[in-house]
């Protein structure tokens, strides 16, 4: 037989629809109950509306469920006259509770990771679970039903005083090794994820204390104060989502704005009952209805094209970053591959003109034009390769320069006098101009210097079939610059062969008309020589045929 | 739910095992307090309850 004693002795009154009933004395009990479950189901309905796919906003509303269950449950138990709902209720209410903590892990967890915990990790949940199966219909949940005083309260078993809060311990101490893991990983994302374990924490120590309070002390009532853990939660996830635009910040601020003015308008059809009025404010509902549904698509389609391009500008930053890695190892290649070149190219070069000098007998008259080509070749063999090498210390980083004050007037002066014979077997006048104000000092790397004036007035002599080339050494008292121009009658070249001119490989379009030889390098090796000494080369043309003109500038000492 | 599983069925697997389980254990409570009405009762030591004042 049932062993109920009459509720009625104890002058409960009955409860309607399950928890509108005076036995909870007084409104604080809704207020505890009802305002953060609602507000923790709003917030997660609103995240994830902005985004279906994303996991942590899935467990973040099945967290906010379970919690919402729960507080109805535990209103039913304050409301409820009779014992034998109060019993089902209270012993049911274990499932909520601990699902609660499990969905607060996976929300953390997908948060980090962005994914939900492995199947090990489900299974464990599984087996976690599995006393509660047990033994949740037996007296080790609920021990018996406290009439004393006239209470109305279930006395707890060992399932609920010590397995439940070792089960919600051991989630807690979980989560915070997760957020602790992560913390130390020093990942852009931590603030946040310190702010969002910071709130479940809060909110779950604070549920944990008001279940203890309940349970150990018999003090139900001053534990409720504990649920107000969910809208500290609520209001942290509030704050990330506004500060770190968490969750599509974009899209929910639309939706809620769009909702609340739904919400405002559809009141207006009960506050106002003149019927023309109630006839506009449906109009207005259906006008507002549509031009919202566009603005969230429209929305939601931007938010989207912009994930799509952070996306994208990390995959872009990934393959950036491999790719300098393999020009780094294209370099090196080059450099080892030029080092290595460069000793038999020695030997060909130094035999080649032994035999010529008839080092190893006499040398017959036919056989002096093959050995000149052969030390020819070997001598712009040996430029290229110099080239070569030279591009690849630049973009190596490994180009050495030793800065010193120099006069470079006067080198200038003499690399022309050394050039004069090689313009004059092939016809052209090198002349040599100044224009000084001041001494022609000047802080650089002497070598390299004269190595870039001797390219450019080389350069000038490939390309120059007749005329002159004239090397005009000038300086600018304003911008304190030292120029070498060094003008010819050359090929010249177009504006767009120009722009191109300096890059590595480039040569000018109508280049092979007369010097098929060089690697397209030169030009590049020496504006890069220039610009580390903060010096510059540049290049002027009248256009095809009509000349160019090179220009190193260097500041003064 | 057919898609779900099919996608990732052992996690939803679990899942499904643990719904299951839960579902079981809530109707056995409720048929041991609604149903059954099994369970004892805690009352003042003369056996009558206490009425407020």
């Amino acid at each position: 037989m049932p062993n109920i004693i009459d509720p009625l002795i104890c002058g409960w009154s009955t409860a309607s629809y399950l928890i509108i009933s005076e036995n909870l004395a007084g409104n604080f009990l809704y207020y505890s109950h009802l305002f953060p479950s609602i507000a923790g189901l709003i917030i997660a309905i609103f995240v994830l509306q902005s985004n279906y796919r994303n996991k942590a906003a899935q467990a973040l509303l099945f967290t906010t469920s379970m919690f919402a269950i729960w507080c109805f449950m535990a209103l039913i138990t304050w409301a409820s006259e009779r014992p034998d709902i109060v019993m089902f209720v209270w012993s049911a209410q274990i499932y909520p509770e601990l699902l609660m903590y499990v969905g607060a892990f996976y929300f953390v967890y997908a948060f980090i990771n962005s994914q939900f915990p492995s199947i090990k990790t489900e299974f464990f949940v599984f087996l976690m679970f599995v006393p509660l199966f047990l033994f949740g219909h037996t007296n080790l949940n609920l021990v018996a039903f406290d009439f004393t005083n006239c209470e109305r309260n279930a006395l707890e078993g060992p399932l609920w005083q010590y397995y439940v809060y070792g089960f919600e311990f051991l989630f807690i101490a979980i989560i915070l090794g997760l957020t602790i893991n992560e913390l130390k990983k020093n990942q852009p994302k931590r603030r946040e994820v310190a702010i969002v374990a910071t709130g479940i924490l809060a909110f779950l120590l604070l549920f944990s204390w008001q279940n203890i309070v309940g349970s150990f002390f018999d003090n139900w009532r001053i534990g409720q104060i504990g649920l107000f853990g969910m809208p500290i939660f609520v209001a942290l996830l509030g704050y990330i989502l506004v500060r770190y635009q968490t969750f599509r910040i974009k899209l929910l601020a639309t939706e809620a704005l769009m909702a609340g003015q739904l919400l405002l308008l559809v009141s207006l059809l009960f506050v106002r009952t003149i019927e023309n009025a109630q006839i506009i404010a449906i109009v207005t509902i259906l006008f507002f209805s549509t031009l919202g549904v566009l603005l969230i698509k429209s929305v939601r389609q931007e938010v989207e094209q912009r994930e799509q391009i952070e996306h994208l500008a990390v995959t872009l930053e990934e393959t950036n970053d491999q790719l300098k890695i393999v020009d780094q190892q294209k370099s090196e290649f080059v450099s080892i591959a030029s080092h290595q070149l460069r000793s038999p190219l020695s030997a060909i070069r130094g035999y080649a003109a032994m035999l010529a000098e008839g080092s190893y007998g006499p040398v017959q008259p036919r056989m002096f034009e093959p050995i000149s080509r052969i030390a020819e070749s070997a001598h712009l063999m040996a430029e290229s390769i110099e080239d070569f090498l030279n591009v690849s210390r630049i973009e190596g980083r490994n180009m050495r320069y030793d800065l010193t004050d120099f006069n470079l007037r006067d080198r200038a002066e003499r690399i022309v006098d050394d050039l004069r014979p090689e313009g004059l077997k092939k016809g052209l006048l090198l002349l040599f101009r100044q224009q000084m104000n001041y001494n022609g000092l000047v802080n650089a790397d002497v070598g390299k210097t004269e190595q870039i004036i001797h390219n450019l007035i080389n350069n000038s002599l490939k390309y120059t079939l007749k005329g002159t080339i004239t090397v005009y050494v000038h300086d600018d008292p304003k911008t304190k610059t030292l120029c070498v121009d060094i003008i010819d009658t050359g090929i010249g070249m177009n504006q767009k062969t120009i722009d191109n001119l300096f890059n590595k490989f480039s040569r000018a379009d109508n280049a092979n008309s007369v010097n098929i030889k060089g690697t397209g390098l030169g030009l590049f090796v020496a504006r890069q020589m220039a610009r580390a000494m903060k010096g510059d080369v540049t290049c002027a043309s009248a256009g095809d045929g009509k000349g160019s003109t090179f220009t190193l500038k260097m500041p003064l000492a | 739910m057919i898609l779900v599983m099919k996608t990732h069925p052992e996690t939803q697997l679990v899942r499904l095992l643990l719904l299951g389980c839960i579902i079981f254990s809530v109707t056995l409570m409720y048929n041991r307090y609604l149903v059954r009405e099994n369970f004892a009762v805690v009352t003042n030591p003369d056996g009558r309850p206490t009425l407020t004042e």
